[in-house]
Protein backbone atom coordinates (compact mmCIF):
# COMPACT_ATOMS: atom_id res chain seq x y z
CA UNK A 1 0.00 0.00 0.00
CA UNK A 2 2.54 2.11 0.90
CA UNK A 3 4.56 2.20 -2.83
CA UNK A 4 1.25 2.45 -4.29
CA UNK A 5 0.86 5.42 -2.39
CA UNK A 6 4.05 6.71 -3.43
CA UNK A 7 3.07 6.09 -6.79
CA UNK A 8 0.27 8.42 -6.79
CA UNK A 9 1.94 10.82 -4.98
CA UNK A 10 4.68 11.03 -7.48
CA UNK A 11 7.36 10.29 -4.67
CA UNK A 12 8.92 7.32 -6.56
CA UNK A 13 12.26 7.82 -8.80
CA UNK A 14 11.61 8.08 -12.48
CA UNK A 15 13.36 4.14 -12.11
CA UNK A 16 11.42 3.31 -9.29
CA UNK A 17 7.82 4.06 -11.04
CA UNK A 18 9.19 2.23 -14.35
CA UNK A 19 9.37 -0.73 -12.54
CA UNK A 20 5.81 -0.33 -10.89
CA UNK A 21 4.07 0.17 -13.95
CA UNK A 22 6.13 -3.07 -15.07
CA UNK A 23 5.01 -4.95 -12.38
CA UNK A 24 1.27 -3.98 -12.38
CA UNK A 25 0.96 -4.87 -16.18
CA UNK A 26 2.19 -8.49 -14.84
CA UNK A 27 1.06 -8.59 -11.42
CA UNK A 28 -3.07 -9.35 -10.86
CA UNK A 29 -2.76 -8.64 -7.08
CA UNK A 30 -0.85 -5.41 -7.31
CA UNK A 31 -3.77 -4.70 -10.08
CA UNK A 32 -6.39 -5.57 -7.61
CA UNK A 33 -4.60 -3.57 -4.82
CA UNK A 34 -4.48 -0.03 -7.11
CA UNK A 35 -7.95 -0.46 -7.77
CA UNK A 36 -8.39 -0.50 -4.22
CA UNK A 37 -6.81 1.99 -2.76
CA UNK A 38 -7.99 4.02 -6.17
CA UNK A 39 -11.72 3.42 -5.02
CA UNK A 40 -10.75 4.15 -1.13
CA UNK A 41 -9.62 7.31 -2.55
CA UNK A 42 -12.59 8.18 -4.23
CA UNK A 43 -15.00 7.17 -1.39
CA UNK A 44 -12.81 8.89 1.39
CA UNK A 45 -13.02 11.89 -0.88
CA UNK A 46 -16.93 11.87 -1.48
CA UNK A 47 -17.70 10.93 2.61
CA UNK A 48 -15.36 14.09 3.33
CA UNK A 49 -17.16 16.04 0.67
CA UNK A 50 -20.18 14.78 2.06
CA UNK A 51 -19.66 15.51 5.60
CA UNK A 52 -17.97 18.77 5.17
CA UNK A 53 -21.09 20.33 2.74
CA UNK A 54 -23.04 19.20 6.01
CA UNK A 55 -21.35 21.45 8.40
CA UNK A 56 -21.41 24.29 5.71
CA UNK A 57 -25.21 24.38 5.13
CA UNK A 58 -25.35 24.13 9.72
CA UNK A 59 -22.63 27.37 9.21
CA UNK A 60 -25.07 28.68 6.28
CA UNK A 61 -28.24 28.28 8.65
CA UNK A 62 -26.18 30.36 11.43
CA UNK A 63 -25.42 33.30 9.06
CA UNK A 64 -29.31 33.23 8.04
CA UNK A 65 -30.10 33.06 11.73
CA UNK A 66 -27.73 36.32 12.58
CA UNK A 67 -28.60 38.03 9.34
CA UNK A 68 -32.23 38.17 11.09
CA UNK A 69 -31.35 38.56 14.20
CA UNK A 70 -28.91 41.48 12.97
CA UNK A 71 -32.04 43.03 11.39
CA UNK A 72 -34.65 42.73 13.70
CA UNK A 73 -31.66 44.55 16.30
CA UNK A 74 -31.29 47.42 13.97
CA UNK A 75 -35.02 48.02 13.48
CA UNK A 76 -35.75 47.37 16.92
CA UNK A 77 -32.73 50.52 17.40
CA UNK A 78 -34.18 52.41 15.01
CA UNK A 79 -37.48 52.33 16.48
CA UNK A 80 -36.30 53.53 19.75
CA UNK A 81 -34.09 56.09 18.90
CA UNK A 82 -37.52 57.62 16.48
CA UNK A 83 -39.39 56.93 19.33
CA UNK A 84 -37.02 58.87 22.07
CA UNK A 85 -36.91 61.47 19.46
CA UNK A 86 -40.28 61.62 19.30
CA UNK A 87 -41.31 61.67 22.72
CA UNK A 88 -38.30 64.09 23.57
CA UNK A 89 -40.11 66.66 20.82
CA UNK A 90 -42.96 66.28 22.03
CA UNK A 91 -42.18 66.65 25.71
CA UNK A 92 -40.17 69.90 24.82
CA UNK A 93 -42.92 71.11 22.34
CA UNK A 94 -45.10 70.58 25.51
CA UNK A 95 -42.79 72.62 27.97
CA UNK A 96 -42.57 75.51 25.34
CA UNK A 97 -45.90 76.04 24.82
CA UNK A 98 -46.38 76.39 28.80
CA UNK A 99 -43.87 78.61 29.01
CA UNK A 100 -45.93 81.23 26.69
CA UNK A 101 -48.54 83.61 28.36
CA UNK A 102 -50.61 83.46 25.48
CA UNK A 103 -52.68 80.07 26.35
CA UNK A 104 -56.07 78.53 25.66
CA UNK A 105 -57.79 80.36 28.89
CA UNK A 106 -56.48 83.56 27.42
CA UNK A 107 -58.02 83.35 23.57
CA UNK A 108 -61.06 81.64 25.52
CA UNK A 109 -61.22 85.23 27.55
CA UNK A 110 -60.62 87.34 24.65
CA UNK A 111 -63.46 85.67 22.81
CA UNK A 112 -65.72 85.81 24.91
CA UNK A 113 -64.97 89.61 25.68
CA UNK A 114 -64.56 90.77 22.15
CA UNK A 115 -67.02 88.14 20.11
CA UNK A 116 -70.03 87.86 21.59
CA UNK A 117 -71.40 90.69 19.30
CA UNK A 118 -70.32 92.31 16.03
CA UNK A 119 -70.99 95.78 14.79
CA UNK A 120 -72.94 96.00 11.47
CA UNK A 121 -71.86 97.91 7.95
CA UNK A 122 -73.92 100.70 7.27
CA UNK A 123 -73.77 100.48 3.10
CA UNK A 124 -76.76 100.79 0.97
CA UNK A 125 -76.95 97.78 -1.10
CA UNK A 126 -77.63 93.69 -1.13
CA UNK A 127 -74.84 92.47 -0.10
CA UNK A 128 -74.82 94.82 3.12
CA UNK A 129 -78.39 93.78 3.19
CA UNK A 130 -76.74 89.67 3.49
CA UNK A 131 -73.72 91.15 6.00
CA UNK A 132 -76.61 92.58 8.35
CA UNK A 133 -78.82 89.89 8.67
CA UNK A 134 -76.17 87.83 8.92
CA UNK A 135 -74.73 89.71 11.80
CA UNK A 136 -78.44 90.21 13.56
CA UNK A 137 -78.30 86.54 13.48
CA UNK A 138 -74.94 85.96 15.20
CA UNK A 139 -76.21 88.82 17.79
CA UNK A 140 -79.46 87.26 18.43
CA UNK A 141 -77.12 83.95 19.13
CA UNK A 142 -78.50 82.01 15.74
CA UNK A 143 -74.99 81.34 14.81
CA UNK A 144 -76.30 78.79 12.79
CA UNK A 145 -78.63 80.81 10.55
CA UNK A 146 -76.03 83.62 10.51
CA UNK A 147 -72.66 81.04 9.60
CA UNK A 148 -75.02 79.91 6.41
CA UNK A 149 -75.89 83.75 5.26
CA UNK A 150 -72.07 84.15 5.46
CA UNK A 151 -70.82 80.95 3.67
CA UNK A 152 -73.39 82.25 0.61
CA UNK A 153 -72.03 85.65 0.94
CA UNK A 154 -68.68 84.05 0.23
CA UNK A 155 -70.12 81.62 -2.01
CA UNK A 156 -71.19 85.15 -4.56
CA UNK A 157 -68.09 86.68 -3.64
CA UNK A 158 -64.96 85.19 -2.30
CA UNK A 159 -62.53 88.74 -1.60
CA UNK A 160 -65.43 89.54 0.27
CA UNK A 161 -63.29 90.41 4.20
CA UNK A 162 -66.05 91.15 5.92
CA UNK A 163 -67.95 87.94 5.28
CA UNK A 164 -64.73 85.91 5.44
CA UNK A 165 -64.05 86.92 8.93
CA UNK A 166 -67.71 86.61 10.11
CA UNK A 167 -67.79 83.07 8.63
CA UNK A 168 -64.47 82.72 10.55
CA UNK A 169 -65.47 84.02 13.95
CA UNK A 170 -69.26 82.19 13.37
CA UNK A 171 -67.19 78.84 13.43
CA UNK A 172 -64.81 79.91 16.63
CA UNK A 173 -67.99 80.42 18.38
CA UNK A 174 -69.40 76.93 17.43
CA UNK A 175 -66.01 75.46 18.00
CA UNK A 176 -65.42 74.50 14.53
CA UNK A 177 -61.94 75.33 15.13
CA UNK A 178 -60.29 74.32 11.94
CA UNK A 179 -63.09 75.73 9.82
CA UNK A 180 -62.65 78.84 11.65
CA UNK A 181 -58.30 78.40 11.13
CA UNK A 182 -59.01 77.80 7.51
CA UNK A 183 -61.39 81.47 6.92
CA UNK A 184 -58.96 83.45 9.50
CA UNK A 185 -55.59 82.04 6.98
CA UNK A 186 -57.05 83.29 3.74
CA UNK A 187 -58.20 86.57 5.31
CA UNK A 188 -54.28 86.97 6.80
CA UNK A 189 -52.94 86.29 3.81
CA UNK A 190 -54.51 88.83 1.77
CA UNK A 191 -52.47 92.26 1.65
CA UNK A 192 -55.54 94.97 0.08
CA UNK A 193 -56.89 95.55 3.38
CA UNK A 194 -55.55 98.39 5.22
CA UNK A 195 -56.16 96.77 8.18
CA UNK A 196 -56.24 93.06 8.48
CA UNK A 197 -57.08 90.93 11.96
CA UNK A 198 -56.87 87.75 10.10
CA UNK A 199 -53.39 86.85 11.74
CA UNK A 200 -54.54 87.54 15.11
CA UNK A 201 -57.41 85.67 14.67
CA UNK A 202 -55.93 82.88 13.21
CA UNK A 203 -53.71 82.48 16.31
CA UNK A 204 -56.84 83.18 18.20
CA UNK A 205 -58.25 80.12 16.70
CA UNK A 206 -55.03 78.17 17.09
CA UNK A 207 -55.25 78.27 20.67
CA UNK A 208 -58.70 77.20 20.88
CA UNK A 209 -58.23 74.21 18.88
CA UNK A 210 -55.49 73.41 22.49
CA UNK A 211 -53.20 71.01 20.34
CA UNK A 212 -49.09 71.49 21.05
CA UNK A 213 -48.53 72.02 17.58
CA UNK A 214 -51.35 74.36 16.84
CA UNK A 215 -50.41 76.06 20.01
CA UNK A 216 -46.72 76.66 18.82
CA UNK A 217 -48.09 77.74 15.70
CA UNK A 218 -50.22 80.23 17.37
CA UNK A 219 -47.20 81.57 19.44
CA UNK A 220 -45.74 82.01 15.91
CA UNK A 221 -48.41 83.87 14.50
CA UNK A 222 -48.76 86.25 17.70
CA UNK A 223 -45.22 86.99 17.22
CA UNK A 224 -45.95 87.54 13.96
CA UNK A 225 -48.31 90.07 14.78
CA UNK A 226 -46.61 91.98 17.16
CA UNK A 227 -43.06 92.44 15.28
CA UNK A 228 -45.37 93.66 12.08
CA UNK A 229 -47.62 95.35 14.32
CA UNK A 230 -50.70 94.10 12.52
CA UNK A 231 -54.01 94.47 13.74
CA UNK A 232 -54.59 92.80 17.33
CA UNK A 233 -50.73 94.11 18.04
CA UNK A 234 -51.56 95.93 21.20
CA UNK A 235 -53.12 92.39 22.71
CA UNK A 236 -49.79 90.59 22.77
CA UNK A 237 -47.53 93.30 23.94
CA UNK B 1 -3.01 35.86 14.05
CA UNK B 2 -6.68 36.90 15.40
CA UNK B 3 -8.91 35.81 12.37
CA UNK B 4 -12.51 34.79 14.20
CA UNK B 5 -14.04 38.17 13.86
CA UNK B 6 -12.30 39.43 10.83
CA UNK B 7 -13.21 39.69 7.46
CA UNK B 8 -10.46 38.54 5.38
CA UNK B 9 -8.76 39.47 1.90
CA UNK B 10 -8.69 36.91 -0.65
CA UNK B 11 -4.53 36.88 -0.48
CA UNK B 12 -5.08 36.04 3.58
CA UNK B 13 -7.83 33.40 2.35
CA UNK B 14 -5.69 32.12 -0.13
CA UNK B 15 -2.38 32.00 2.02
CA UNK B 16 -4.49 30.33 4.98
CA UNK B 17 -5.78 27.37 2.89
CA UNK B 18 -2.69 27.07 0.71
CA UNK B 19 -0.33 26.81 4.35
CA UNK B 20 -1.33 23.58 5.46
CA UNK B 21 -2.03 24.20 8.95
CA UNK B 22 -4.62 22.83 11.14
CA UNK B 23 -6.31 26.34 10.97
CA UNK B 24 -7.09 25.57 7.44
CA UNK B 25 -10.71 24.59 8.80
CA UNK B 26 -11.14 28.02 10.07
CA UNK B 27 -10.15 29.74 6.84
CA UNK B 28 -12.32 27.29 4.56
CA UNK B 29 -15.12 28.39 7.06
CA UNK B 30 -14.21 32.26 6.80
CA UNK B 31 -14.01 31.84 2.58
CA UNK B 32 -17.82 30.33 2.93
CA UNK B 33 -18.97 33.27 5.42
CA UNK B 34 -17.22 36.03 2.86
CA UNK B 35 -19.00 35.30 0.17
CA UNK B 36 -22.22 33.98 1.62
CA UNK B 37 -24.03 37.08 0.15
CA UNK B 38 -24.08 35.52 -3.22
CA UNK B 39 -26.60 33.17 -2.16
CA UNK B 40 -29.45 35.52 -1.90
CA UNK B 41 -28.44 37.00 -5.25
CA UNK B 42 -28.62 33.78 -6.72
CA UNK B 43 -32.24 33.16 -5.75
CA UNK B 44 -33.20 36.26 -7.39
CA UNK B 45 -31.02 35.59 -10.26
CA UNK B 46 -32.07 31.86 -11.28
CA UNK B 47 -35.27 31.95 -9.70
CA UNK B 48 -33.98 28.84 -7.16
CA UNK B 49 -35.21 28.48 -3.33
CA UNK B 50 -32.88 29.15 -0.83
CA UNK B 51 -32.29 25.49 0.20
CA UNK B 52 -30.92 24.31 -3.38
CA UNK B 53 -29.09 28.11 -3.60
CA UNK B 54 -27.41 26.59 -0.08
CA UNK B 55 -26.75 23.49 -1.62
CA UNK B 56 -25.17 24.84 -4.51
CA UNK B 57 -22.66 26.99 -2.92
CA UNK B 58 -21.56 24.71 -0.53
CA UNK B 59 -20.66 22.77 -3.19
CA UNK B 60 -18.94 25.82 -4.96
CA UNK B 61 -17.25 26.79 -2.22
CA UNK B 62 -16.07 22.83 -1.89
CA UNK B 63 -15.00 23.17 -5.05
CA UNK B 64 -12.98 25.76 -4.53
CA UNK B 65 -10.82 24.76 -1.66
CA UNK B 66 -10.06 21.54 -3.69
CA UNK B 67 -8.73 23.84 -6.80
CA UNK B 68 -6.93 25.84 -4.41
CA UNK B 69 -5.45 23.29 -1.79
CA UNK B 70 -4.66 21.59 -5.22
CA UNK B 71 -2.78 24.14 -6.84
CA UNK B 72 -5.60 23.82 -9.62
CA UNK B 73 -6.42 27.57 -9.22
CA UNK B 74 -3.78 29.25 -10.34
CA UNK B 75 -4.88 33.14 -9.19
CA UNK B 76 -5.04 34.35 -12.56
CA UNK B 77 -8.60 35.19 -12.19
CA UNK B 78 -9.88 37.26 -8.69
CA UNK B 79 -11.05 34.57 -6.52
CA UNK B 80 -14.45 35.81 -6.09
CA UNK B 81 -14.60 35.35 -10.11
CA UNK B 82 -13.90 32.15 -9.68
CA UNK B 83 -16.18 30.98 -7.08
CA UNK B 84 -19.36 32.79 -9.16
CA UNK B 85 -18.24 31.34 -12.13
CA UNK B 86 -18.41 27.31 -10.14
CA UNK B 87 -21.53 28.54 -8.38
CA UNK B 88 -23.03 30.08 -11.39
CA UNK B 89 -22.65 26.60 -12.72
CA UNK B 90 -23.58 24.87 -9.87
CA UNK B 91 -26.99 26.76 -9.67
CA UNK B 92 -27.83 25.83 -13.42
CA UNK B 93 -27.05 22.43 -12.27
CA UNK B 94 -29.87 22.87 -9.70
CA UNK B 95 -32.15 24.28 -12.51
CA UNK B 96 -31.89 20.94 -14.64
CA UNK B 97 -31.72 19.08 -11.75
CA UNK B 98 -35.41 20.35 -10.95
CA UNK B 99 -36.71 21.20 -14.33
CA UNK B 100 -36.02 17.94 -16.63
CA UNK B 101 -34.19 15.98 -13.94
CA UNK B 102 -31.09 15.25 -16.23
CA UNK B 103 -27.70 14.50 -15.38
CA UNK B 104 -25.52 17.37 -14.06
CA UNK B 105 -23.43 19.11 -16.53
CA UNK B 106 -20.39 20.60 -13.84
CA UNK B 107 -20.47 17.64 -11.89
CA UNK B 108 -18.15 16.89 -8.98
CA UNK B 109 -14.67 15.58 -9.61
CA UNK B 110 -14.48 12.14 -7.46
CA UNK B 111 -10.57 12.17 -7.80
CA UNK B 112 -11.11 8.32 -9.63
CA UNK B 113 -10.35 9.97 -13.16
CA UNK B 114 -7.59 12.26 -11.99
CA UNK B 115 -5.33 9.03 -10.26
CA UNK B 116 -6.38 6.64 -13.14
CA UNK B 117 -5.10 9.15 -15.86
CA UNK B 118 -1.60 8.90 -13.57
CA UNK B 119 -1.45 5.41 -15.17
CA UNK B 120 -0.32 4.66 -18.19
CA UNK B 121 -2.55 4.12 -21.15
CA UNK B 122 -2.26 -0.41 -20.53
CA UNK B 123 -2.40 -0.26 -17.04
CA UNK B 124 -4.96 2.19 -16.87
CA UNK B 125 -7.54 -0.03 -18.43
CA UNK B 126 -6.41 -2.62 -16.88
CA UNK B 127 -7.21 -1.25 -13.36
CA UNK B 128 -10.32 0.32 -14.41
CA UNK B 129 -11.84 -2.91 -15.31
CA UNK B 130 -11.41 -3.74 -11.64
CA UNK B 131 -12.71 -0.56 -10.63
CA UNK B 132 -16.47 -0.76 -10.25
CA UNK B 133 -17.96 2.66 -9.13
CA UNK B 134 -20.87 1.74 -7.67
CA UNK B 135 -18.78 -0.18 -5.48
CA UNK B 136 -17.42 3.22 -3.89
CA UNK B 137 -20.69 3.48 -2.77
CA UNK B 138 -19.99 0.53 -0.65
CA UNK B 139 -16.75 1.81 0.25
CA UNK B 140 -18.32 4.59 1.99
CA UNK B 141 -21.26 2.57 4.46
CA UNK B 142 -17.63 1.02 5.17
CA UNK B 143 -16.08 3.42 5.89
CA UNK B 144 -18.85 5.06 8.10
CA UNK B 145 -18.59 1.16 9.99
CA UNK B 146 -14.87 2.05 10.74
CA UNK B 147 -14.04 3.32 14.20
CA UNK B 148 -14.18 6.92 14.61
CA UNK B 149 -10.01 7.41 14.79
CA UNK B 150 -9.69 5.35 11.61
CA UNK B 151 -12.52 6.87 10.27
CA UNK B 152 -11.60 10.76 11.26
CA UNK B 153 -7.94 9.74 9.66
CA UNK B 154 -9.42 8.62 6.31
CA UNK B 155 -11.91 11.06 5.84
CA UNK B 156 -8.61 13.90 6.29
CA UNK B 157 -6.78 12.08 3.59
CA UNK B 158 -10.04 12.13 1.66
CA UNK B 159 -10.17 16.21 2.32
CA UNK B 160 -6.43 16.42 0.97
CA UNK B 161 -5.04 17.05 4.30
CA UNK B 162 -1.01 15.61 4.10
CA UNK B 163 0.13 13.18 6.65
CA UNK B 164 2.28 16.15 8.45
CA UNK B 165 -1.40 18.14 8.89
CA UNK B 166 -3.07 14.65 10.11
CA UNK B 167 -0.34 14.09 12.82
CA UNK B 168 -0.52 17.84 13.86
CA UNK B 169 -4.27 17.50 14.68
CA UNK B 170 -4.89 14.27 15.46
CA UNK B 171 -2.23 14.34 18.41
CA UNK B 172 0.49 11.93 16.28
CA UNK B 173 4.24 12.41 17.09
CA UNK B 174 5.24 12.77 13.56
CA UNK B 175 4.39 12.63 9.69
CA UNK B 176 5.90 8.80 9.89
CA UNK B 177 3.62 7.73 12.20
CA UNK B 178 0.56 8.94 11.02
CA UNK B 179 1.35 7.76 7.34
CA UNK B 180 1.98 3.97 9.08
CA UNK B 181 -1.59 4.81 10.93
CA UNK B 182 -3.52 5.52 8.10
CA UNK B 183 -2.69 2.84 6.27
CA UNK B 184 -3.50 0.28 9.03
CA UNK B 185 -6.78 2.06 8.39
CA UNK B 186 -6.51 1.74 4.87
CA UNK B 187 -5.78 -2.22 5.29
CA UNK B 188 -8.58 -2.49 7.97
CA UNK B 189 -11.21 -0.80 5.23
CA UNK B 190 -9.93 -3.09 2.80
CA UNK B 191 -11.00 -6.48 4.71
CA UNK B 192 -14.26 -4.95 5.94
CA UNK B 193 -15.25 -4.35 2.26
CA UNK B 194 -13.90 -7.63 1.29
CA UNK B 195 -16.02 -8.90 3.35
CA UNK B 196 -18.96 -7.38 2.66
CA UNK B 197 -18.15 -8.50 -1.08
CA UNK B 198 -17.18 -12.19 -0.07
CA UNK B 199 -13.91 -11.53 -1.47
Amino acid sequence: MEQIEAYFNHTLSEAERIQFEQALKSNPALAEEVAFWVQARAAAQAEARARRKEELTQLGQQLQQKGRRSLYYALSAAASVVLCLGIGWYVWLRKSVGESNYTQAWAQTYVETNFSTLEGLKLGNAEADSLQLGIRSYNEGDLQKAKVIFEALLQRDSTNAEAEKNAGLVSLRLKEYDQAIEHFHRLGTRTDLVSNPGKFYEAIALLMKNEPLTQKSAQNLLNEVKRDKLEGWKEVE
Amino acid sequence: MFIFNKVLKDDALLQGLQAGTPQRRLYENKLYEKYHYLVREACFKHKISQDDAESAYSDAILTVIEHVVSRRFEGRSELKTYLTQIFTNKCVDSIRKNTTNKAEVHTNSTGLEDALAWLPDETQSAVRKLIVESEIETLQQRLRALGDKCREMILAWGEGYTDEEIAQTMGYNTAAVAKTSRLRCLEKLKEKYKSSIGG
